[in-house]
């Protein structure tokens, strides 16, 4: 990369750069192993060759971007970049896009994983996706197939900009997802689990989520959905593990609390107003134990903090990139993100959560004559108007204050800004879990999570089939 | 000034391929295939009423799977420069050494048949297209949804022009190549803000030629957030539901275009993992639903004259007047089925991984506009799009999602948005249900949806 760090910062050096407000280049060289497991065999096994760069530029407050694959011509990509500004009309009546002075930084951010994923033997990964399948589909007769998704990347990323920062960045991405279907009385079932990790490597396969802990969840939750009743129709008192509470504090709070929606969004008059009980606190952290969303400094070189999204019960910041940041006059949060350097730095959520309360699941589950109890998530969807749908993939009834029967495939939504008043108790537990959030087409590892959480009734409506 | 710049791409992407059969005498290997495209892209993205970016693309890639003692293996590089390829199939090479001989290889395919002429894939007017051209587009879609009132806002758009040329080429003789236009535009409205904001509205369309008309994508978006505006009452039960074109066939909330290109692929029938595999032969649907693959119908953004492994395409009827007909094969799946491929590869370009999948999905139009199947409607609701149906169980085919825009319709009128209306229930209940078909076809690149009717939908409200 230092031959490449070299090269980019000699082509900000042109005559056309010079002319430019801002140009920030990045480029990736990355390798991504990908193995497809079905049952006992496997279906596929690949290896990807990602390297190319972008340049971004902002001149007289608009943006142009461009892309090209491999690193031949980066002067022509610059000046495509700055064709494609000059076609984007100034701002009427507002003020020319700007950016919020930051200290420019050299710095590579190195991975702390003991070995590159890259270089873990292939051999040793397929037998722990085998042991994985077959260890589900042993378990139980009504299982018909099971389907391990492996992938991980390796490699760095580079960001060179025209301010003088430089950035090397390690990449080292593993993520799994596994899923089981089955038949049950003539019924298809099915359930899958997600696991990921920026952080720790192969370890993380090996120390936590081991293949017989992957195993044994998802059984459970197959199981669930092969035993279980359906859900009704209808509002009713819940809790929600801390996975759904993440989904919650991600879907209906944090795409909100992004600077580029807020404004057009339903916090949009709530700013620094009071939307939840006192004792609710919301952060999206860069830096959390086993975070899937963790970085040290963001995709437009700015050195992440934390953002208190809501503080006991008020309304407080917006994420932001450094164009929001200055809008809003505020400090930099380091939320710019990019999939890769083939799209622009827009702003994502890193590991957002529910900061802890001081209940025990008993002492939620008590006073609830019926209810339901969703422990886990299959995705979930937010809307400008703050409405939020959330897909349930584990579940039980809560009757007279216990757990009682699991219950099937359901998905439940409500209005953030309603639902979120009525919370009416927080676990003193926590726990954070890998995804990954889609937006403006880009994908990217994210976290959620928190304690339990007690729901009134009102604050969200079960869409089950009963 | 910005111009796409096709020209000498199809020559370069033929040069590439025809260097494959040496890289791979070098290696001493006998099966491969190669799958090569080079694309090239302008963007403007428009945010808050404004045009607020715009992206210039190029891009390359080169996918690989060779295949040494039925151990297969994949590779894929974004540079065309030889060495490159050369380190790719080494890779990929390399990787069959991990793998288990899999004793259902049929080999890569070979086409006997002729490639179909499929017309309307490539408009000259678009590789002239400037940045420019596409300025003026996404000003007219603004416009056209502000024009509709005053509050209302464009939150998101955009309008893309791209020109893309793809080869196969494999050991088994295919050599194949196509060189496709496309224009896309997307427009989300949204009425008001803060506490009283609507959901957010969107509409897109799909061309192969620069034939659009963008005033009425802003339009028809703006005018759905109005009708929202207005918040009507809604109660929890069973009653009539119409479905917009989108809210059934946009690519990624579409509930019966995701449903179906899952459940009609041949693979989820070897997996048993579709809700379909056991129903062929039977009438799940009324006489009104006929679902073809139409890969080959002139100009439309499915439509192409081979599959990802090179085999010829065609229309074939997957559902008939209500009853399973066929499902679609690549030439694995198909052979395991003992079936031969109906020309229905697909590619994830992530990780080389070749599946079926329906190409083109087309729903026999009936009659009428989504006006006409509303004004029928005595007490019911419109969706015009599905928030969340990403997560619904496409394996057995249950799902629940709030729709969003979800619009009131009282005597056949449109009488405000309905907030936090959850539809429930499984597809094939859903399709038994269907009370008409409209003929108000939109194109979402992968299928062609009309507006729907369904009858007796369970709805909950909070």
């Amino acid at each position: 990369m230092n031959d490449l760090s070299d090269r980019l910062a000699k082509a900000l050096g042109s005559r056309l750069c010079s002319s430019l407000d801002y140009v920030e280049l990045r480029s990736e060289s990355t390798v991504h192993t990908a193995i497809n497991q079905c049952d006992s065999g496997v279906e596929v096994i690949s290896r990807r060759y990602e390297s190319g760069h972008s340049a971004r530029v902002l001149n007289n407050g608009c943006w142009g971007f461009s892309v090209s694959d491999g690193f031949r011509d980066i002067q022509s990509t610059i000046r495509n970049a700055a064709k494609a500004a000059s076609v984007v009309p100034p701002r009427d009546g507002e003020a020319p896009a700007e950016l919020c002075k930051i200290k420019p930084i050299q710095r590579h951010v190195r991975s702390r994983t003991r070995e590159p994923l890259q270089e873990i033997d292939m051999d040793e990964k397929i037998s722990f996706l085998k042991e994985i399948c077959l260890g589900i589909i042993h378990s139980d007769p009504r299982i018909t197939t099971s389907v391990t998704n492996y992938r991980d990347t390796s490699g760095q990323k580079l960001l060179v900009t025209s301010e003088g920062t430089c950035v090397v960045t390690d990449v080292s991405l593993a993520g799994l997802m596994t899923s089981a279907s089955g038949r049950v009385a003539g019924r298809s079932v099915s359930s899958r689990d997600e696991v990921g990790t920026v952080t720790r490597g192969w370890d993380f396969f090996e120390k936590k989520e081991t293949a017989k802990t992957i195993t044994d969840r998802l059984v459970k939750r197959i199981q669930g959905q092969m035993n279980g009743i359906p859900a009704k129709r209808g509002t009713f008192p819940c809790i929600l593990s801390p996975r759904v509470v993440g989904m919650l504090a991600h879907e209906a709070l944090g795409h909100l609390a992004e600077a580029d929606s807020f404004s057009t969004g339903a916090f949009g008059d709530l700013e620094g107003k009071r939307v939840a009980p006192e004792n609710i606190t919301i952060l999206d952290s860069p830096s959390i134990n086993d975070g899937f969303g963790n970085i040290k400094i963001d995709d437009e070189g700015v050195i992440a903090r934390d953002a208190v999204l809501i503080r006991n019960g008020v309304l407080g910041e917006q994420m932001t990139d450094r164009e929001w940041a200055a809008r809003l006059g505020t400090p930099p949060t380091g939320n710019a993100r990019a999939e890769s350097y083939r799209v622009p730095p827009i702003i994502r959520m890193r590991n957002t959560y529910f900061a802890g309360g001081d209940m025990s699941l008993d002492e939620l589950l008590e006073d609830k004559k019926f209810g339901y109890y969703c422990v886990d998530v299959k995705g979930g969807q937010t809307e400008t108007n703050s409405s939020f749908q959330v897909g349930i993939q584990e579940c039980y009834e809560i009757r007279d204050g216990e757990i009682s029967k699991p219950v099937r495939d359901l998905a439940f939504s409500g209005i953030a800004v309603d639902s979120l008043q009525m919370i009416d108790g927080l676990g003193d537990d926590f726990e954070i879990e890998s995804s990954y959030c889609g937006k403006l087409f880009q994908y990217m590892a994210t976290s959620d999570g928190g304690p339990h959480m007690s729901l009134k009734k009102g604050a969200i409506v079960f869409g089950g089939s009963g | 000034m910005m111009t796409l710049k096709p020209l000498g791409q199809e020559t370069q992407l033929r040069e590439v391929l025809e260097t494959i059969p040496d890289h791979a005498r070098r290696l001493g290997l006998n099966e491969f295939e190669a799958f090569a495209y080079s694309k090239s892209s302008r963007c403007l993205m428009i945010d808050t009423n404004r045009i607020n970016s715009a992206t210039v693309v190029e891009s390359t890639g080169l996918s690989i799977r060779v295949v040494r003692d039925a151990r297969a293996g994949a590779s894929f590089c974004s540079s065309f420069r030889s060495k490159d390829i050369e380190k790719c199939m080494r890779s990929a090479k390399a990787l069959t050494a991990s793998n288990q001989p899999d004793l259902d290889w049929p080999g890569f395919p070979c086409s006997k048949g002729k490639y179909p002429e499929v017309k309307g894939l490539f408009d000259s007017g678009l590789i002239s297209l400037e940045l420019n051209g596409l300025k003026d587009m996404a000003e007219t879609m603004i416009e056209g949804a502000r024009s509709v009132a005053e509050p209302i806002s464009v939150t998101l758009g955009g309008v893309e022009c791209s020109i893309q040329s793809t080869g196969v080429l494999n050991s088994s003789g295919i050599e194949a190549h196509r060189r496709e236009t496309a224009l896309q535009a997307f427009c989300v409205s949204l009425w008001g803000s803060g506490s009283s904001v609507t959901a957010e509205s969107a509409q897109g369309s799909m061309s192969r030629s620069t034939n659009m008309d963008f005033e009425k994508i802003g339009r028809d978006s703006a005018e759905i957030a109005l009708k929202s505006s207005v918040i009507a009452g809604s109660h929890t039960g069973e009653c009539d539901v119409v479905f917009s074109p989108a809210a059934l066939g946009d690519s990624d909330s579409g509930l019966l275009n995701i449903m179906m290109q899952k459940s009609l692929s041949g693979q989820s029938v070897i997996r048993k993992n579709s809700f379909l595999s056991e129903l062929l032969g039977e009438q799940i649907a009324p006489k009104e639903l006929t679902i073809y693959d139409n890969p080959v119908l002139s100009g439309a953004g499915g439509s192409k004259q081979f599959d990802d492994e090179g085999m010829p395409t065609k229309k074939k009827t997957l559902i008939k007047e209500g009853v399973v007909n066929g499902f679609v094969w690549d030439n694995y799946y198909g052979a395991k089925a003992h079936r031969s491929s109906t020309g229905n590869a697909v590619r994830n370009q992530l990780t080389g991984a070749v599946s079926s999948s329906p190409l083109n999905l087309q729903i026999r139009p009936g009659s009428g506009m989504l006006e006409d199947l509303v004004a029928e409607v005595d007490d019911g609701y419109l969706v015009w799009s599905g928030q969340g149906v990403h997560t619904s169980n496409l394996e057995t085919g249950d799902f629940s999602f709030v729709a969003n825009p979800g619009l009131k319709i009282r005597k056949g009128q449109i009488v405000g948005g309905a907030r936090g209306v959850m539809i429930s229930g499984n597809l094939l209940e859903l399709i038994k249900g269907i009370s008409r078909i409209g003929a108000d076809i939109t194109d979402y690149g992968n299928n062609l949806m009309p507006s729907i009717r369904f009858s007796n939908v369970k709805v909950t409200t909070g």
